[in-house]
C-alpha cells in the first residue's frame, strides 16, 4: 500500500500498480509518454477528412475499419502550432470514456518511440508550475535513465467532454445568432 | 440456464398487454358495452395475472386478481361502465405496470408509498364489488342454479389435458409444476397422473433437462382459449394437447348430425361451412400471431450496419468492374448491386414499425391533461398505419408530447370561451400521419383559437429576432416561435412552461434530419407539420466537390443543377442571389462558409436544394454525381457543427461529409438578415 | 443444498437441507448418486427442503427409481410443506409407492 501514498500523485491512474509500461513518441521535439492500456492501434498518417469549422486541434476525422474517428492534434491540443506531417507521423488510436461509453479518439504525434517500463516508484507527481503544458494533461513525471519524461493523463488530454464546449464555443463566437444579440 | 430471458418476455409483454388495456379502456369511454372491448380488457389482466403467477410474482397476481374481479362484473355487465370506473381502472393499470417495474424487473419490494397507491385502488375496486353484490342479490341465487346445472352434467364437463414438456423447458426458466399449480386456479384438477418414462438411466440423466408428462382430467368453465393461454409460455417445444369435455363435442356433433339428418338444402349447409370457415380464420390469426418473433434491437442494428458495410464494398466494386470494362464483370456485378439493394431494402423494412401504437400513447396523455385543464378534448387519430424507422419512433415522442400539450393547453380555448366564439364546447385534436416523396410527415392540429400574429411580431421584435421594418408572411411569423428564446405562453403553465421553449422541438426534429412548420388561422385552428426521413441509416446522396475536399448532399433535398457561368458568378457573388428563371435564388458559397483557403475554382455549379419551402443555392467547384450512402454518427465531438449532419465512407475508403441541407439555408438566410441590420444601423448613425 | 448422510445401523440416512431446484439440480445429482452407493438401505429425510420445483421432483424420482433398479431400499421420510405440496398437487403416488404417502401424513 505504500505505493498508495506515492501514486496519490499520479493523478486518476486506477490501475498504477499494473500499468507500467508506456509509449513513449515524440512531439515538436519533446518526448511524452501515455500508459499503453488505453491504446488501441497505431496507424500511419493518411487519408484523413478535414471537418469545417472546428478548432485548430481537431483535425478530422478517419475511417478506422467501417468506423469514423475523430483525429486529435495533440501539439495544437497543448496550445501550440498544429503539427507538420512527416513521414514518421502517426496516428495513436487510444479508447476513451465519455459519458458511460467507449469512443475510439485517434491523436497525431510526430513519431513514436518505444514501449518502456517505468516502475511506479520512478514516477513523481507532476510540478505545481513551470511545465510547458497544463498542469491537469500531467500523470506524473517518470524518471528514464536519470531524464525526466511527461506522462500524459489521457483521460483529460482527450477529454471528449471539455474538447466539445472548446469546439462548439468556437462555433458560437461566428455564430451570427450569437453576433445578432449581443 | 436461462432464467432472465423468460421474465423479460413476461416484463415486455406485460407492458404490451397494459398498453393495450389502457387504449380498450379509453375506447371503453365512447362505447362502454362493447363485448369485444370488455372482453380485450378482461384477457389483458388475466394473462398478466396468470403469467405473474407462473413466476411466483404474488404481489402482481394478488391485486390483478382484484381488478380481474372487476372486470368479470363488468363483461357480465353487472357493473355499469362509466368515467369514475374507467379512471379507476386506467390507475389500476398503471399501478399494475408499477409493479412489473419493481418487483419484476428491479427485484425490490413495492416502496411504502405504493403500498399505499394499492390500498386505496383496492379498496375503491372492492367497493365497486361490494356495491354489486349489494344490488343483486339474486346473484347468488342464479349462481346457485347454474351450479346445480354443472352438477348435472358433471360428467360432460371434464377436459382432458395431455403435457409433454419440452426438454429445455426448465432451462428457460419454466417450471412444469407452476403450470398445472396455475391450472389449479382455473377449475378443479379431477385426476392427474404424472411420469417421467423418458427419463433415462441415471449416468444418462441430465438434472437439468425435463422429462415430466401429465395426463389431467380437468372439470372447469373456462374456454378453450384461455386454457390453451395457461400453456402459451411453454408452447414451443412442448407436445400440449386439450381435448375438450365431452359435452361440447357432443354438441358440436348433434349440431353436424342435426344438419345432416334433418335433409336440409344446400344453404343451411353452406351457414355450417361458414361456421367451420370462421373459425379456420380465427385459427389463421393465431398461427399468424405466433409467426412473429421478438429480437433484440441490436440485432437489427448491427445486421443494418453490415448491410451498410455491404452498400459501400458493392460500390467500389461496381467502381473497378466499371473501371475494368469487363462486359461479364460489369453484368455480375449489376446484378449483385440489385440484389443489394433488395437487402438494404428489406433489412430497413426489418426496422420500420406503424406509427399507430404511439399515436396511441397519446390517447391517455389527452384524456388525463384535459381532466387537469378542466377541457373536454377528442383526440382523433388517422394515418396509424403508417410506417417509419424504429429509431425515428423512438425520437419523435417527446416533441410529439410537447406540440400536443402545447396544442391543449394554449391552442384549445376553455369550454366557455368555445362557445362564446360559436365553437362546439368539445375541443378536437388531430394526430395525422402520411407518406411523402421519401419522407414522413406528422401533422399535430387542433381547432382552437390559432396564433395571434401580431402578438407574435412584436415580441420577436421584443426580443431582436427580427427587425421592425423586415417584411414577413404570415407564415414567417408563425414559425418564429420555433425561434430559440422564443415562448408564447403569457403565463406559465405547468403544462409547457417547463422552460422548454419550441425551439428544443425544433432542434430535436432537427437531429432527426427532419423540418417542422406552423400554419394557423385565426379562429380556426393551428397545425405543426413536422416532416422526416423514412430511416437513419441510409440516404441517396449527391456528391459535390469543394476545394478538393469532397461532400454529400441528401439527393432528395436537390431541384436541379446549373453551371454558374461567368458573367453571373461575378453578379450573384455580390447580391448573394441567383436569378433563376425569374425566381430570387439565395446563394451559399460553401467555400466561404467553411472558411476554406485556396484558389477558387475555375468553374462553379449551383446545386439548388429546397427544404420545406425554402430553396437555396449551394456554390460548388465540381458535380461528381449520385451516391447511395449509410449515414455514420459524426458523434459527440462534433455535436454543433452547423452545416453538416453526418458523413459516410465512399468506396475509396474515404471520409465524406453530409451536409445539413436546412441548417444552410437558415444560416444563409440569418446572414441576409445580419446584413439587412447593419445596413440599416448604417443607415441609422448616417442620418 | 447440503446433504448430511450417517451410516447406522448399515443405514444410511440421509437429510436435505436447502432448496432443490433447477438452480442446483446439476450438482445434486452427483451427491444423491453417491450416498446410493453407499448403502443398500436408505432413509431419506426431506423435511428440510426450503424449495422444490420439477428439477428437484424429478431428482427423487431418479433416486427412487435408480434404488429399484439395484434393488435397494430407499425410503423418503418426513417431508417438508413445499414437498408435500408438490407431492398432493401431483398425486406422485404413482411413483413413490404408497407406504411414501402413508408416512407423509404428519
Amino acid at each position: 500500500m505504500g505505493a498508495l501514498v506515492k501514486s496519490g500523485a499520479v493523478q486518476s491512474m486506477d490501475n498504477a500498480e499494473e500499468q507500467q509500461q508506456y509509449l513513449t513518441f515524440l512531439l515538436g521535439g519533446e518526448m511524452f509518454s501515455i500508459g499503453i492500456l488505453n491504446i488501441k492501434e497505431i496507424i500511419e498518417y493518411g487519408s484523413l477528412t478535414a471537418v469545417p469549422m472546428m478548432p485548430d486541434f481537431i483535425r478530422g476525422v478517419i475511417n478506422l475499419r467501417g468506423a469514423v474517428v475523430p483525429v486529435i492534434d495533440l501539439a495544437a491540443r497543448f496550445g501550440r502550432n498544429q503539427s507538420s506531417i512527416t513521414r514518421r507521423s502517426c496516428i495513436v488510436i487510444i479508447e476513451v470514456e465519455a459519458k458511460g461509453d467507449r469512443h475510439d479518439v485517434g491523436m497525431v504525434v510526430d513519431s513514436v518511440s518505444e514501449v518502456l517500463e517505468i516502475l511506479a516508484s520512478e514516477i513523481e507527481p507532476p510540478p505545481n508550475f513551470g511545465a510547458k503544458i497544463r498542469a491537469d494533461f500531467i500523470a506524473g513525471m517518470g524518471k528514464v535513465n536519470g531524464k525526466f519524461v511527461i506522462i500524459l493523463n489521457v483521460d483529460r488530454v482527450l477529454s471528449i467532454e471539455e474538447m466539445a464546449i472548446i469546439s462548439n464555443g468556437g462555433i458560437q463566437n461566428i455564430d451570427p445568432e450569437r453576433a445578432l444579440a449581443t | 440456464m436461462n432464467l432472465d430471458k423468460a421474465l423479460q418476455t413476461f416484463i415486455i409483454e406485460s407492458h404490451d398487454l397494459l398498453q393495450d388495456m389502457e387504449s380498450s379502456l379509453l375506447r371503453l369511454e365512447s362505447a362502454p358495452n362493447d363485448p369485444d372491448i370488455l372482453g380485450a380488457i378482461f384477457r389483458a389482466a388475466h394473462t398478466i395475472k396468470g403469467s405473474a403467477g407462473m413466476f411466483g410474482l404474488d404481489l402482481i397476481v394478488n391485486f390483478t386478481h382484484v381488478v380481474e374481479s372487476v372486470l368479470d362484473k363488468l363483461r357480465d355487465g353487472k357493473i355499469v361502465v362509466n368515467g369514475e370506473v374507467v379512471e379507476l381502472l386506467l390507475k389500476s393499470g398503471d399501478y399494475i405496470g408499477n409493479l412489473v417495474t419493481v418487483v419484476a424487473v428491479n427485484g425490490e419490494i413495492p416502496t411504502a408509498e405504493m403500498i399505499a397507491v394499492e390500498s386505496e385502488l383496492s379498496l375503491r375496486l372492492s367497493s365497486l364489488f361490494n356495491h354489486d353484490n349489494n344490488s343483486l342479490s339474486s346473484a347468488s341465487e342464479q349462481d346457485g342454479v347454474r351450479s346445480a346445472e354443472l352438477d348435472d352434467s358433471a360428467q360432460m364437463d371434464v377436459w382432458h389435458l395431455s403435457l409433454l414438456f419440452g426438454s429445455s423447458v426448465l432451462r428457460d426458466g419454466m417450471d412444469p409444476l407452476s403450470f398445472v399449480r396455475y391450472l389449479g386456479t382455473l377449475g378443479e384438477i379431477v385426476n392427474i397422473t404424472m411420469s417421467a418414462d423418458t427419463m433415462p438411466k441415471s449416468e444418462y440423466m441430465d438434472p437439468e433437462a425435463c422429462y415430466l408428462e401429465f395426463e389431467i382430467d380437468f372439470r372447469s368453465e373456462a374456454d378453450e382459449e384461455t386454457i390453451a393461454g395457461v400453456f402459451d409460455f411453454v408452447r414451443e417445444g412442448s407436445v400440449i394437447n386439450i381435448v375438450p369435455p365431452r359435452k361440447k363435442i357432443n354438441e358440436d356433433i348433434s349440431i353436424i348430425n342435426h344438419a345432416y339428418e334433418s335433409d336440409q338444402r344446400f344453404d343451411d349447409v353452406q351457414v355450417m361451412d361458414g361456421g367451420l370457415e370462421k373459425r379456420h380464420q380465427t385459427k389463421d390469426r393465431k398461427v399468424q400471431e405466433n409467426r412473429y418473433i421478438r429480437v433484440h434491437a441490436d440485432k437489427l442494428d448491427s445486421l443494418i450496419n453490415l448491410v451498410g458495410e455491404l452498400v459501400i464494398a458493392g460500390a467500389s466494386t461496381n467502381l473497378l468492374a466499371a473501371r475494368s470494362g469487363n462486359p461479364l464483370l460489369l453484368e455480375s456485378t449489376s446484378v449483385v448491386s440489385s440484389l443489394v439493394e433488395d437487402i438494404r431494402d428489406s433489412a430497413l423494412q426489418l426496422r420500420m414499425v406503424p406509427i399507430g401504437e404511439t399515436f396511441n400513447r397519446f390517447q391517455r396523455v389527452v384524456h388525463d391533461v384535459s381532466q387537469e385543464l378542466g377541457k373536454d378534448i377528442e383526440l382523433v387519430i388517422s394515418g396509424a398505419e403508417t410506417e417509419l424507422d424504429k429509431t425515428v419512433i423512438d425520437k419523435i415522442g417527446d416533441p410529439l408530447m410537447h406540440l400536443v400539450r402545447n396544442a391543449m393547453d394554449h391552442g384549445i380555448e376553455s369550454a366557455e370561451l368555445r362557445i362564446a366564439s360559436g365553437k362546439p364546447a368539445k375541443g378536437m385534436l388531430y394526430l395525422n400521419a402520411y407518406h411523402d416523396a421519401g419522407n414522413i410527415v406528422i401533422e399535430v392540429a387542433d381547432d382552437g383559437s390559432g396564433l395571434n400574429c401580431e402578438r407574435l411580431l412584436k415580441k420577436a421584435i421584443e426580443r431582436g429576432l427580427v427587425t421592425v421594418n423586415a417584411n414577413l408572411s404570415d407564415h414567417e411569423i408563425y414559425n418564429l416561435i420555433f425561434e430559440p428564446g422564443f415562448s408564447t405562453a403569457e403565463k406559465l403553465s405547468n403544462l409547457s412552461g417547463r422552460g422548454v421553449g419550441m425551439d428544443v422541438v425544433r432542434r430535436n426534429i432537427e437531429a432527426l434530419r427532419g423540418t417542422v412548420e406552423l400554419d394557423s388561422e385565426p379562429g380556426v385552428g393551428t397545425t405543426v407539420r413536422i416532416r422526416l426521413p423514412l430511416t437513419l441509416a441510409i440516404i441517396d446522396g449527391f456528391l459535390v466537390g469543394v476545394n478538393h475536399a469532397t461532400y454529400v448532399i441528401p439527393l432528395d433535398m436537390v431541384t436541379e443543377c446549373v453551371e454558374l457561368d461567368v458573367r453571373e458568378r461575378q453578379a450573384g457573388r455580390q447580391r448573394g442571389y441567383l436569378n433563376l428563371r425569374g425566381v430570387v435564388l439565395p446563394l451559399v458559397w460553401l467555400r466561404e462558409q467553411f472558411d476554406m483557403m485556396g484558389e477558387e475554382a475555375r468553374r462553379e455549379n449551383v446545386v439548388v436544394v429546397h427544404y420545406g419551402v425554402h430553396q437555396a443555392g449551394l456554390v460548388v467547384d465540381d458535380l461528381m454525381g449520385e451516391f447511395q450512402t449509410v449515414i455514420k454518427p459524426l458523434g459527440h465531438l462534433f455535436g454543433n457543427v452547423k452545416g453538416i449532419s453526418g458523413s459516410t465512407i465512399l468506396g475509396s475508403g474515404e471520409v465524406v461529409l453530409i451536409l445539413d441541407v436546412p441548417s444552410l439555408i437558415q444560416h444563409a438566410v440569418e446572414r441576409e438578415n445580419i446584413t439587412v441590420v447593419t445596413e440599416q444601423n448604417r443607415f441609422l448613425t448616417t442620418t | 443444498m447440503d446433504v448430511q448422510a450417517k451410516m447406522k445401523n448399515g443405514i444410511c440416512k440421509v437429510r436435505l437441507v436447502g432448496d432443490m431446484t433447477i438452480y442446483n439440480a446439476a450438482d445434486m445429482k452427483p451427491q444423491l448418486m453417491k450416498q446410493l452407493g453407499r448403502a443398500t438401505e436408505l432413509d431419506v429425510d426431506l423435511s428440510g427442503i426450503l424449495e422444490f420445483d420439477s428439477a428437484g421432483l424429478q431428482l427423487l424420482i431418479l433416486l427412487k427409481r435408480e434404488a429399484m433398479h439395484q434393488n435397494k431400499v430407499l425410503r423418503f421420510q418426513a417431508y417438508s410443506e413445499v414437498v408435500m405440496e408438490v407431492l398432493t398437487m401431483t398425486r406422485a403416488d404413482t411413483i413413490f409407492g404408497d407406504s411414501v404417502m402413508l408416512s407423509s401424513g404428519i
